[in-house]
């Protein structure tokens, strides 16, 4: 019996192990049966290799339109050049690639597939001009695929310098939009779930990074509903009105990591929010060139929307490496704590930096360590919700113990009743003060309370990285 | 119930051969099961007809569901898009499936019609690794399979999927 008369759902799985550890390039390859099996699964996924990557992968769809529909998941940039020019290197212009190579009748295909009757007919010939007659040209290309396999995507994501002009992308993402908040019977990205997209280049300026005006769409897609956005930087854009009275219902995960925009605007643009169930917040390192200070209480402000939904929160900024130390105290002074939580109904976990929590720790200048002050603790204890059920602290030094012994109160029962694991967060080892008191003991107490008290020595960087 | 986990049902291959086999272990496949739950007291007393698998390809199938008999029954989203597909293979079951290829498809085509997930993906990942890193040549040597591409059909799909090699 040969491997080729197994059924076809059995090839498909033993495909799709294959498909994990390497290209299904040679697979295909091998003969027409195998080639039938793996085709949907290589075409199912694609994501940028190396320069000419995502021109290659325009062309296959351009020669077999009907690969268009597999593609489930798109991963891209748009910062370098996807072509150099240099014949030799195959690449996104889709004329130069050979004599022989699109064929007329493929370039007429090419063409219809970028529809007049949506976008109008001379819209459309700039498109395919700038799809076959020039380099580096990603917004055509982008815009294109996302036109052709509009029905299959569930997952974009890509990464951007930051992003000056991108007519061909924004008019597909908004006849989806258009077509999303209309009556459209298939209307266009309805199965896209997943949008991540992340500022690629150097983040050394202020007006570098991704704008508001650029994810907005993704915002408005009534499909998404995880948005992931790295190096978002808006100081320019001014948010209409119009948009926080056109609420977003669909995002349910939103996560910012490594934000530079200013609290006012993103207190703003939360407000749009009223579906939140999870809202992951980094703020960018201090100290950065053109930072804007992090505001956790402004945030909190904007999240009034989804009070009855929100379930998890982190709030947290970067970590600077080697930032002198007496500016480090210097930068705590400027965090307020992040108000009250009181008010949402559905919050279990809560993942904060020490001084996101608490504050500045309090110096008496007596030379003893730092410490927090026991109303900073009680405010703390106050502002966490009562539906509590993991604590996550991040950067913390020894003086959390202080707010631990309130939390953990010998005595009287835990504040939160529905609280059963804590978890601290350091850059390196925390010494636990009051001698012969030792971590284990600190383990030991929390646990007679019903509470799984643990410890990790955090690096930032793994952690942030996914 | 202890009572059950010892009482004893009888397959019957597609070749006539009658296996005895412990149904909780024979329960492994969810066809099977499914079937028991269906026959009820009858099943205790009349034997199991399995039409699709011959006596050694049983046979050999219960020896793996025997071994794996205390296994935890596998995860709900088994099939979801987001199932680790590593290809690790624990070693007991790499020894297992030191057979020939014939037995090796046989016992993937029994695991599949039986509704065994766990060695069906055993036996996917056996020949995933037989795949995994071979060049085009070398997968239709190791398979026997033969190249029905025109030489021009096969540079055509070559030049299409370039995009998605040096991954």
């Amino acid at each position: 019996m040969p491997l080729t008369s197994l059924p076809v759902e059995v090839l498909t799985r033993i495909l799709e192990f294959v498909d994990d550890a390497c290209p299904l390039t040679g697979v295909s390859l091998t003969c027409k049966t195998l080639n039938d099996v793996a085709e949907p699964l290589l075409y199912r996924s694609f994501r940028e290799r190396n320069v000419s990557s995502m021109g290659l992968f325009a062309r296959a769809i351009i020669s077999r339109p009907y690969l268009a529909r597999y593609v489930r998941s798109f991963e891209g940039t748009t910062h370098r050049p996807s072509v150099r020019a240099d014949p030799t290197k195959e690449g996104i212009n889709l004329r130069i690639i050979s004599k022989t190579y699109p064929t007329y009748k493929q370039l007429e295909a090419l063409r219809q597939s970028l529809p007049n009757s949506v976008y109008g007919e001379e819209f459309c010939t700039a498109w395919y001009g700038n799809l076959t007659n020039w380099f580096d040209n990603w917004d055509a290309f982008l815009g294109f695929i996302f036109q052709v396999c509009s029905r299959s995507l569930t997952s974009i994501g890509f990464q951007t310098v930051g992003v000056i002009k991108y007519p061909y992308l924004r008019t597909v993402l908004e006849q989806a939009v258009e077509e999303q908040h209309s009556t459209a019977e298939e209307p266009m990205l309805s199965n896209l779930r997943k949008v991540d997209l992340k500022y690629d280049g150097r983040t050394d300026h202020r007006d570098r990074g991704i704008t508001i005006e650029f994810v907005l769409p993704f915002f408005r897609l009534k499909s998404v509903d995880a948005i992931s956005i790295e190096g978002l930087n808006d100081y320019v854009t001014p948010l209409t009105s119009e948009f926080s009275e056109q609420h977003v219902f669909a995002i349910k995960e939103l996560t910012l990591t490594e934000s530079r925009t200013s609290a006012a605007l993103l207190e703003k643009l939360l407000q749009g929010f009223v579906s939140l169930r999870y809202f992951k917040y980094q703020h960018a390192p201090e100290g950065f060139p053109g930072n804007t200070p992090f505001r956790p209480k402004t945030i909190v402000n904007g999240l009034k929307q989804s009070k009855h939904c929100l379930e998890r929160l982190f709030l947290s900024q970067k970590r600077q490496r080697r930032i002198p130390y007496s500016r480090t105290n210097h930068f705590d002074e400027l965090h307020e704590p992040f108000g009250s939580l009181q008010s949402f109904e559905r919050l279990r976990v809560v993942n904060v930096d020490t001084c996101v929590l608490l504050g500045p720790e309090h110096d008496d200048f007596s030379g003893e360590e730092l410490e927090y002050t026991a109303s900073q603790c009680m405010t703390a204890i106050a502002a966490l919700p009562a539906t509590l059920e993991a604590l996550h602290i991040t950067r913390c030094k020894s003086s959390i113990f202080g707010f631990l012994e309130r939390v953990l109160p010998e005595e009287s029962p835990v504040p939160f009743p529905k609280l059963r694991s804590i978890h601290l967060l350091s850059a390196r080892e925390i010494y636990v003060p009051g001698w012969p008191v030792t971590w284990e003991s600190w383990e030991k107490r929390a646990l007679e309370k019903g509470i799984v008290l643990t410890r990790t020595v955090f690096n930032e960087r793994e952690s942030w990285l996914r | 119930m202890a009572a059950s986990e010892s009482t004893r049902i009888t397959l019957v291959s597609n070749d006539g051969a009658e296996v005895h086999v412990e149904r909780n272990v024979a329960e492994r496949s969810m066809l099977i099961k499914n079937m028991m739950e269906d026959l009820g007291e009858a099943a205790m007393t009349q034997s199991v007809p399995i039409p699709n698998v011959n006596e050694s390809v049983l046979k050999k199938v219960i020896e793996w569901c025997e071994h794996h008999k205390n296994d935890p029954p596998a995860a709900a989203d088994d099939d979801s898009d987001s199932r680790k597909k590593t290809t690790d293979i624990e070693e007991w079951d790499q020894k297992f499936m030191q057979v020939d290829q014939e037995m090796l498809f046989e016992i993937i085509l029994a695991s599949n019609y039986l509704d065994i997930k766990p060695l069906l993906d055993v036996g996917c990942k056996t020949v995933a690794n037989m795949i995994k890193g071979k060049s085009p040549e070398e997968i239709r040597k190791t398979f026997n399979i033969t190249n029905d591409f025109t030489p021009e059909e096969e540079e055509q799909i070559r030049r299409e999927n370039e995009w998605a090699e040096d991954r």
